[in-house]
């Protein structure tokens, strides 16, 4: 097996972990916080495989915005986690991912410092973001314009929901506007 | 026409579909959020300008790099969701005004799914097919919560945005797998050509989920239990647009993917044949003991999905012009009906149990009438169009060898016959204790006599319309 | 490849699971919305993958769509659920089915 190839069974189980935990929590910040981990290790993934400009926009779009917009969300609703915290509780609450933030983060180094020798298979099968912008508005500018057409839909439809006479309501379509 | 014209005409049904949602937001930005009543003429005009324009389009082979088509099979249904769309805009204009929630995102966001229908009639590539999908799901789950006083349309909402976004999520992994089966993105080469990767496995797995996804959106057998809770608890004039121009666009891309040869629609064979089965038996078996009109009809438009879906088996053998025929035929019976019935509900509330329709037939004749002649066809009863179409449909089972299957379906056809005329016996029992308000609502009644019209030509004179179709059969899917 | 595809698949296909069982068990809605996110990311993985194994773009093209797509859902879904949340005061499911015939 390859380095890459051994960074690749590393990261896998990194998000297998992740996503488990995430989706089992109660609490649900510890679910989010968890799934944000698993999305880093998905980018990561990503480059590994060749694909740098999804990697990006994976931490951008997807741990970035969206787990944002769901952070603003439990915090505007206020919801209880409803338990304690003794000592020995939470070195178990925060063992978890403190180990798989470090794995990723170990993986990452690894990926990006490796040595020149093991790196041949990698440019070869990488897209670099220029080539991809070019190619996706080349043959998919289509998509590009539904994609677009989409996200105002999605924006148009969030701020009529958020929408109402009371005050709680203009605080949530502030949320909404701002972050969709 | 120069080359430059033909290149830019099968643009116009969708610039004009996106143009009219932007066209609404500024009117609105320009009434300043006043209640207004230029939204709806605005998306009106949008809606039939763009049928128009996919009417007089020039059929083209593909557009935008090969992603989109623009052939006759494209345009017949681009006519067709855009006719529809222009229908249940004409049914909201009245229902929404009178009960105060008409506003511009209303109609902005039912454009913007007509828009994604367009998408996803024309779509020969998966990337353009799932936004398509998406831009049409997306504006459905926020324009069945429009109405913020109705008790039932949020948790209506959020029962089929759950239920959709799972089902997209399938197609979507279902798109991945066969992609990398075959590593193509066109529908038609990707299934073609699934077996010639030795990956066959995977593209299997990969078209099971994508079978899941669109079935949950036509609601095929399994996956329709949420259509009867998601259409009683719409607004009528959503139900309308959500029952007729969703499937029948959904019903497009599936059709589309039957016609590509795939050896994979021949391996499930058997599976397509039970969920054919199992939708055409516990459609009907759903709807018999349902005293919520609004809920009978949700199991109704199920079981002619069904039908559909059997006659999609027999398409690769038959034809597609069967399926284009009754596609039609539902659309406009299923605007018909939930057309009446919005327009037979009182203010406060969807006229919905069946008690509620009883002696409908003499206080409101012009509308009950119309909801009773919906009612026939969708029976299947001569001469209506049901009639004429369900034949065809049949038909093509049996020529393609599906004995058991047309066996069933007509078993189907004739019990459904009975809870249609349930309702149909109570409109026309007399209730003297309950007269409903009587309002004018043009735009109504405008829909409910097209219905009604083409319910009856398309049963009457098949002929004019079979040939057209018989001249655009070969296209390329 | 520095793996098998199927390997890749088979992380994904696993990912995809384990958010469609969180999306239909759960009760809370947060969670539901977090299950979908996940299976839209196994998606965007099986994606990488098989573009990698093909040496074509499309698949990359595809994963940047599917983020444009996850982030409008996900503006919808939550502004639905702030919606729902205002007027029943309640995330769980069990609340939002009154609708039974």
């Amino acid at each position: 097996m390859t380095l890459y190839g051994a960074i690749f069974y590393l990261l896998a189980a990194i998000i297998l972990a992740a996503t488990a935990l995430a989706l089992t929590r109660r609490a649900l910040m510890h679910a989010v916080v968890y799934l944000v981990n698993a999305f880093f290790a998905t980018a990561m993934l990503f480059y590994l495989l060749g694909a740098p400009l999804p990697a990006a926009f994976e931490v951008i779009i997807y741990a970035g915005a969206i787990m944002v917009l769901f952070l603003f969300i439990i915090m505007l609703m206020g919801v209880k986690d409803g338990r304690d915290m003794d000592a020995k509780k939470a070195l178990a609450v925060w063992l978890p991912p403190v180990f798989l933030g470090a794995a990723t983060l170990a993986a990452g180094w690894v990926l990006i410092t490796a040595p020149a020798g093991a790196k041949e298979a990698l440019p070869m099968a990488r897209a670099t973001p220029a080539e991809l912008g070019r190619f996706v508005f080349d043959r998919y500018w289509l998509g590009v314009e539904a994609v677009s057409f989409l996200l105002f839909a999605g924006l148009a439809g969030a701020l009529f929901l958020g929408k109402s006479g009371d005050e709680a309501g203009k605080t949530a379509k502030d949320g909404q506007g701002g972050a969709a | 026409m120069t080359a430059v014209a033909e290149g830019w005409t099968p643009i116009l049904p969708y610039a004009i579909l996106a143009g009219g949602a932007l066209a609404v937001f500024l009117a609105a930005s320009l009434t300043k959020g006043r209640p207004s009543r230029v939204f709806a003429p605005i998306s009106l005009l949008c809606a039939l300008g763009a049928g128009l324009a996919a009417l007089c389009a020039a059929p083209q082979a593909g557009i935008f790099a090969g992603t989109l088509d623009a052939g006759p099979f494209a345009r017949f249904y681009q006519i067709l969701t855009c006719g529809l769309t222009a229908g249940a805009i004409l049914l909201l204009g009245g229902y929404s005004r009178r009960r105060g929630f008409e506003r511009d995102e209303l109609y902005a966001l039912t454009l913007l799914a007509a828009l994604g229908m367009c998408l996803l009639t024309a779509a020969v590539d998966w990337v353009i097919l799932f936004l398509g999908l998406e831009m049409l799901s997306i504006s459905l789950y926020v324009i069945i919560a429009a109405h913020k006083d109705a008790p039932q349309a949020a948790e209506a909402a959020l029962k089929y945005f759950v239920l959709g976004a799972v089902a997209s999520s399938f197609l979507l992994f279902g798109i991945a797998l066969v992609y990398a089966a075959t590593g193509e993105t066109g529908v038609a080469e990707s299934l073609r050509d699934a077996a010639q990767h030795g990956m066959e496995g995977i593209a299997l797995l990969g078209f099971s989920c994508i079978l899941v996804g669109l079935g949950f959106k036509i609601s095929l057998a399994p996956f329709h239990l949420w259509t009867p809770d998601v259409y009683q608890g719409a607004p009528a004039p959503v139900t309308a647009f959500l029952s007729t121009g969703s499937k029948v666009a959904v019903f497009a891309a599936l059709l589309r993917m039957a016609l590509s040869e795939s050896p994979l629609f021949a391996r499930m064979d058997p599976v397509l044949w039970t969920l054919a089965a199992l939708t055409m038996t516990a459609a009907p078996l759903g709807a018999m003991t349902q005293p919520s009109v609004k809920r009978m009809l949700a199991y109704s438009s199920a079981g002619h999905m069904g039908y559909l879906f059997m006659a999609l088996l027999a398409a690769p053998i038959a034809g597609p012009g069967p399926i284009m025929f009754y596609s039609a035929v539902y659309g406009i019976m299923d605007m018909g009906a939930f057309g009446a019935l919005s327009t037979l509900s009182p203010l406060d509330r969807d006229a919905d149990d069946i008690m509620d329709f009883r002696g409908m037939g003499f206080d409101r004749p012009y509308a009950a009438g119309a909801l009773a002649l919906c009612l026939l066809t969708l029976a299947g009863l001569p001469p209506t169009a049901g009639f004429t179409g369900k034949f065809f449909l049949f038909e093509s089972a049996l020529s393609a060898g599906y004995v058991w299957l047309a066996v069933i379906g007509v078993i189907s056809a004739i019990i459904s016959v009975y809870y249609y005329l349930r309702v149909l016996a109570a409109m026309y029992m007399r209730a003297p204790e309950w007269a409903p308000a009587r309002e004018s609502a043009p735009g109504s009644y405008a829909v409910l006599a097209l219905a009604c019209a083409g319910a009856l030509a398309l049963g009457l004179l098949p002929a004019p319309v079979l040939s057209v179709m018989a001249a655009s059969a070969p296209f390329t899917p | 490849m520095i793996v098998p595809l199927e390997h890749i698949l088979l992380l994904a296909f696993i990912l995809f699971l384990m958010g469609a069982v969180c999306a239909l068990a759960r009760r809370n809605l947060v969670m539901i919305l977090l299950g979908l996110e996940v299976m839209l990311n196994a998606a965007g993985i099986a994606f990488v993958g098989a573009s990698l194994r093909w040496m074509e773009m499309d698949g990359q093209a595809f994963v940047l769509f599917i983020m444009g797509v996850a982030a409008a859902e996900i503006a919808v879904g939550l502004a639905l659920l702030v919606y729902c949340w205002r007027r029943s005061g309640s995330l769980d499911v069990n609340v939002f089915s009154r609708l039974k015939g």
